[in-house]
């Protein structure tokens, strides 16, 4: 039923208990499991090095991340493919579902910026609505 | 309101405003100048003579950082589009904004050049978020985009630092000891660096702090500013700074965390809501003019040098913030400006930076003619 399956994982709890459903239906249904890591740099920064450190952070941060990420996969005998990108993180998950088409995206109910989705709007909320794919909302 | 008072408020909003930055993912300048708006409007909060000078170093810092961030070889590159689009993109604004603000709404001859400076900058390092964002950095649309930001913020540092300087014997001091400093400080900061650097004394840092106050007391003595030979030093050592980046994240880290948020904090605070609100038609029709004089001057070389971006690229080099904000503290401090002016002033370059940004990434993002371009 579902052959790419994708998670989008940002280091939260939430993105981890994602992460352990994805990898369940992954190997249930033999698909293809995807991570991606969305590095969120600052608009209307100031300085360009305000945007290349953060850049920074977020890819030392992620690559440590998602060893963890390999390891788990792995005990589970599934070989994921992660990926970090730079951008908004609902554009960015829904352009690279499209790109890969993706059939399902397993996503955490709240990532790690509770005040960015009261102030912007919640990441999930965005994808379930404009995924081009089956969205699971796992809580 | 006492020194320690107004310091212990004004941490715990600068510190608020990181939060809200790393949050929300939003430049944490926009939230800082926001924080000083509250706190100039309703918490009492005003400038002191040490926030005056923290807000003076830090411009000069973040000029010389800005030049730092010129990709010389890059500008080499794409000499003829980035001085053409880059130059007409401080021209024509600078003009427009001048004229408007001198014969319209009535400004005096020096308060029009501020608006004309404050109006005609571009923001590098908006533009930059965004092509990055877009994953357009390498691209031909992006790096001509980029030299030519790096012309526009010459022209502005140009323009602040030749419009006002009142000439005399001194004027011509600093010129020579700027030209000095700018020749021979790149070879001095590397012996430094090579016999002394990487060392927690930061030996280099210092060095860079002291040339930095050098240059604004020869500024000082002159009767003129500091901006344009901060920025040519910056430019000088760009090449310095990227073979060792961790020297301008360290400056970063000290700026970022001690000096630019009470530059952007001053900004707010001097920010009148009442008199925005009192002068709404006249914030329109300055925001209005940037956009029109941008449009003007940047389409016509844009549509020829890369016809399908031209709107994208338009729009991006009509973005401002930094150096915007740098010129309206300026004619501010130094009495050219008064309030009302500087509110409008200000409120019209933070829209600058928002409204064109979201535009163009919502309506003209190149990707999509990429994509249909490699769908047809």
């Amino acid at each position: 039923m579902f052959e790419k399956i994708l998670v989008p994982f940002d280091a939260s709890e939430f993105s981890l208990r994602a992460l352990e459903v994805a990898i369940d239906l992954a190997k249930k249904y033999e698909a293809e499991l995807y991570t991606i890591s969305i590095i969120h740099t600052p608009d209307f920064a100031f300085l360009s090095g305000e945007v290349d450190d953060v850049k920074a952070e977020g890819e030392a941060f992620f690559q440590e991340k998602l060893k963890a990420v390999e390891d788990l996969a792995t005990a589970h005998g599934i070989t994921v493919k992660n990926e970090i990108r730079v951008g908004h993180p609902a554009e960015t998950i829904l352009n690279f579902a499209s790109g890969k088409k993706i059939d399902l995206i397993v996503l955490g109910h709240r990532g790690t910026s509770a005040i960015k989705d009261f102030l912007l709007g919640s990441v999930a909320a965005k994808v379930m609505y404009y995924a081009p794919c089956k969205v699971l909302l796992v809580r | 309101m006492n020194d320690i008072s107004i310091a212990l408020i004004m941490s715990i909003l600068i510190f608020i405003a990181s939060l809200i930055s790393i949050q929300a993912a939003l430049s944490v300048t926009i939230i800082e100048i926001a924080m000083g708006i509250i706190g100039g409007n309703f918490l009492g909060l005003h400038s002191t003579p040490w926030i005056d000078f923290l807000a003076g170093f830090a411009s000069i810092l973040l000029t010389f950082l800005a030049g730092a961030e010129v990709d010389t070889d890059l500008m080499k590159k794409k000499f003829k589009e980035s001085m053409l689009i880059g130059g007409f993109s401080f021209l024509i604004p600078f003009l427009g904004a001048f004229a408007y603000t001198y014969y319209i709404a009535g400004w005096s001859f020096q308060a029009a050049e501020i608006a004309g400076a404050a109006l005609s900058t571009t923001s590098l390092a908006v533009v930059y978020a965004v092509l990055v964002e877009t994953g357009l950095t390498n691209t031909e649309t992006g790096k001509i985009l980029m030299a030519a930001c790096f012309v526009t913020d010459l022209g502005t540092a140009l323009a602040l630092s030749i419009l006002f300087a009142e000439f005399s014997l001194f004027t011509l001091l600093f010129i020579i000891g700027s030209a000095l400093i700018i020749i021979f400080i790149p070879r001095i900061f590397t012996y430094i660096f090579n016999q002394y650097g990487d060392k927690v004394i930061e030996p280099e840092i210092k060095l860079i702090f002291l040339v930095l106050f050098l240059l604004m007391y020869l500024a000082q003595l002159g009767a003129s500013h500091a901006v344009l030979p901060a920025f040519i030093l910056g430019l000088v050592v760009s090449k310095i700074f990227r073979q060792n980046p961790a020297i301008p994240r360290k400056l970063r880290v000290i700026s970022f965390s001690m000096l630019t948020p009470f530059f952007f904090m001053k900004a707010g605070m001097n920010v009148s809501l009442s008199a925005i609100y009192l002068n709404l038609g006249l914030l329109f029709m300055l925001f209005m003019v940037k956009i029109i004089a941008k449009g003007i001057g940047v389409f016509p070389l844009a549509y020829k040098y890369v016809r399908p971006d031209a709107t994208y690229i338009t729009l991006l080099m009509s973005t401002g913030l930094t150096f915007g904000t740098i010129s309206s503290m300026y004619g501010l401090s130094a009495g050219i400006i008064d309030k009302t002016q500087f509110s409008l002033l200000v409120t019209a370059v933070v829209l600058s930076a928002i409204i064109p940004t979201i535009i163009a990434q919502r309506w003209f993002d190149p990707r999509r003619h990429m994509e249909s371009r490699e769908d047809a």
